[in-house]
């Protein structure tokens, strides 16, 4: 009986023994990805564990949602300005409904746009005053600077802004409103197109208040510039003097720049606050969401397309004239 | 003899305006109409009644017919012209000859009740004055003094409201007129001003729908023969005993 005993216990240990050494010897359960995640420094070891497969499904899926939106917008803005060359879009009703928009996104808009535009005037000039300072360069540089900067960057893209800003998040909410309210359907069962009675009339005003809104911001910049200049000591010219020599830089590149900046900028801004108000699901809760969507995704649109002109437009060309003039030598 | 009844017989049948054929439907709401199979023909300046439980939502169902949704199976016809198979401007023309009175959600809310009511005749480019004429024309069959220049959202009165919707349908000489329960919020001492307007509507030649959960209708002083439809379950049955 002692002896079975022994055998029995030494059976046991053994056993244990034999199993332990197993645990430590066999390979863990966990997939072999993770195995060779252990043997990846730290940094990466996320990476994989994430699985290269499906991060690259999330990026796909991402990058095709995100040409999907831009496709939209682009069939939008490619179906209003087909509407809107046609003459028999411009019912009574739909002239109505564009001389409201303009009077809403553009007159009313006019005192803002002066008060941002003189704010940026001074902004400007303050920092060309720096940099006369020093770098010691000629006051005569000040007026081409000021001209360049706000005619080709600074008044378009601040006219945007204060139209997004006042009215493109306002049209936004308006629209997804209508659509929660069914008012789109009242339109279509008395036989109106929402498309022609809403959104190209908003659109264009769009665009006409930008053009108008920037030109009125270049002038109001230029005027505060130069009365700041003038008292900075940055401009020593008469006003007369330097209206001539603002004109004098005039050329049709900057034409050329500030139409497409504020057309071009403008109607994707705009596309873009109508696109994302019709498009928000049918709960008056989500109306904000899509509103302040709206307002950020049309920025973020202007900053892109004014800074792919510029490249575009300008690129190298602009800056080797600006060496050619002789300017900075 | 034989001659007049064979010109009785041959006496041709008003065009048809509105025509459902085998209409299948379903709602997206548990309350809306839902139907399977559903035939039924509309001629000019007849009038149907269609009754329907009290807790049904018709806007659906007006909005199939007037090929503003696509239906399950099955077509309706507009002027024996099938919605699906016209392009989009013939059917924004033939939605332009429909007018629909709606159950809720029935008002442009950023245009005021005037604009509202001649919207779709001054986006047509009909004249101010023969639109001033036709909304005179219907102002006093209704009993109204004039058009309200207020938005709809600040109308205190619902049934005045409801009576601008009125205003909005009948104007504007449509061929088909489509009524969600018109009189809703209206007093019942004004139905008699609902009946004459589509009695005189009927006898231009337009034809009438007119869905409600009221049975007393039937024997309001219509002019004309009434097609009395009733929905039960998903099947639109004629009523024997039509009232005249």
């Amino acid at each position: 009986m002692l002896f079975s005993r022994a055998i029995a216990r030494a059976a046991h240990e053994s056993e244990h023994r034999h199993t332990v050494i197993l645990r430590t010897l066999k390979p863990s359960n966990s997939p072999d990805f993770v195995n060779v995640a252990r043997r990846i420094p730290d940094l990466l070891r996320p990476i994989v564990k994430l699985r290269p497969l499906k991060l690259a499904e999330s990026v796909g899926s991402l990058t095709t949602r995100r040409w999907n939106s831009v496709a939209k917008v682009f069939a939008l803005l490619a179906a209003t300005i087909s509407l809107a060359v046609r003459k028999k879009t411009w019912s009574p009703a739909v002239f109505a409904v564009l001389t409201r928009q303009i009077l809403f996104t553009g007159v009313d808009a006019i005192f803002v746009a002066f008060r941002f535009g003189a704010a940026f005037g001074i902004l400007v000039i303050v920092q060309a005053a720096l940099w006369v300072d020093m770098f010691g360069l000629s006051t005569d540089v000040v007026a081409p600077l000021l001209w360049k900067a706000i005619i080709r960057e600074l008044a378009p893209l601040l006219a945007c802004m204060v139209v997004v800003g006042r009215s493109g998040i306002a049209i936004s909410t308006e629209l997804a409103t209508m659509v929660v309210g069914e008012e789109l359907d009242v339109l279509d069962s008395q036989g109106i197109d929402p498309m022609t009675f809403l959104i190209v009339p908003r659109i264009v005003s769009f665009v006409f208040s930008v053009f108008a809104l920037g030109l009125i911001i270049a002038v109001a910049m230029i005027l505060t510039g130069y009365v700041v200049g003038y008292f900075m000591d940055v401009i020593r010219l008469s006003w007369l003097e330097f209206v001539r020599d603002i004109s004098s830089n005039f050329n049709w590149i900057d034409a050329l720049f500030f139409c497409t900046k504020t057309i071009i900028a403008s109607s994707i801004a705009g596309t873009i606050c109508c696109l994302r108000g019709i498009e928000v699901k049918p709960s008056i809760t989500d109306v904000p969401r899509v509103a302040s969507l709206s307002g950020i995704h049309a920025l973020t649109a202007i900053f892109a397309v004014s800074a792919i002109l510029s490249l575009f437009i300008y690129g190298q060309i602009s800056v080797f004239k600006f060496f050619e003039s002789g300017l900075l030598h | 003899m034989k001659e007049s009844k064979d010109k009785k017989k041959s006496k041709p049948k008003p065009p048809i305006v509105l025509e459902l054929d085998k209409l299948t439907i379903r709602g997206k709401a548990e309350n809306s109409i839902d139907l399977d199979r559903g035939n039924f023909t509309l001629r000019e300046g007849e009038v149907a009644l269609l009754h329907i439980d009290r807790h049904l939502q018709s806007r659906e169902f007006m909005s199939t017919l007037e090929g503003l949704i696509e239906p399950m199976a099955g077509e309706t016809r507009f002027r024996s012209r099938s919605w699906d198979r016209m392009n989009l401007n013939d059917q924004l023309e033939s939605r332009f000859l429909i007018g629909r009175v709606f159950d809720e959600n029935a008002w442009i809310q950023n245009l005021n009740l005037s604009e509202n009511v001649v919207l779709s005749m001054n986006h047509r480019g009909i004249p101010d004055q023969e639109i001033s004429k036709d909304v005179d024309r219907w102002l006093e069959v209704f009993e109204m003094s004039k058009v309200s220049r207020l938005r709809p959202s600040t109308m205190d009165d619902p049934g005045l409201l409801q009576r601008h919707q009125w205003l909005r349908a009948f104007t504007g000489n449509p061929r088909l007129i489509l009524l969600e329960r018109p009189m809703k919020n209206v007093a019942a001492s004004v139905l008699p001003l609902l009946i004459r307007a589509v009695n005189r509507a009927a006898s231009l030649g337009c034809a009438v729908l007119w869905t409600t959960a009221v049975r007393d209708y039937l024997h309001q002083e219509f002019e004309r023969p009434i097609q009395s439809l009733e929905l039960v379950g998903r099947n639109l049955n004629l009523m024997n005993g039509a009232a005249s």
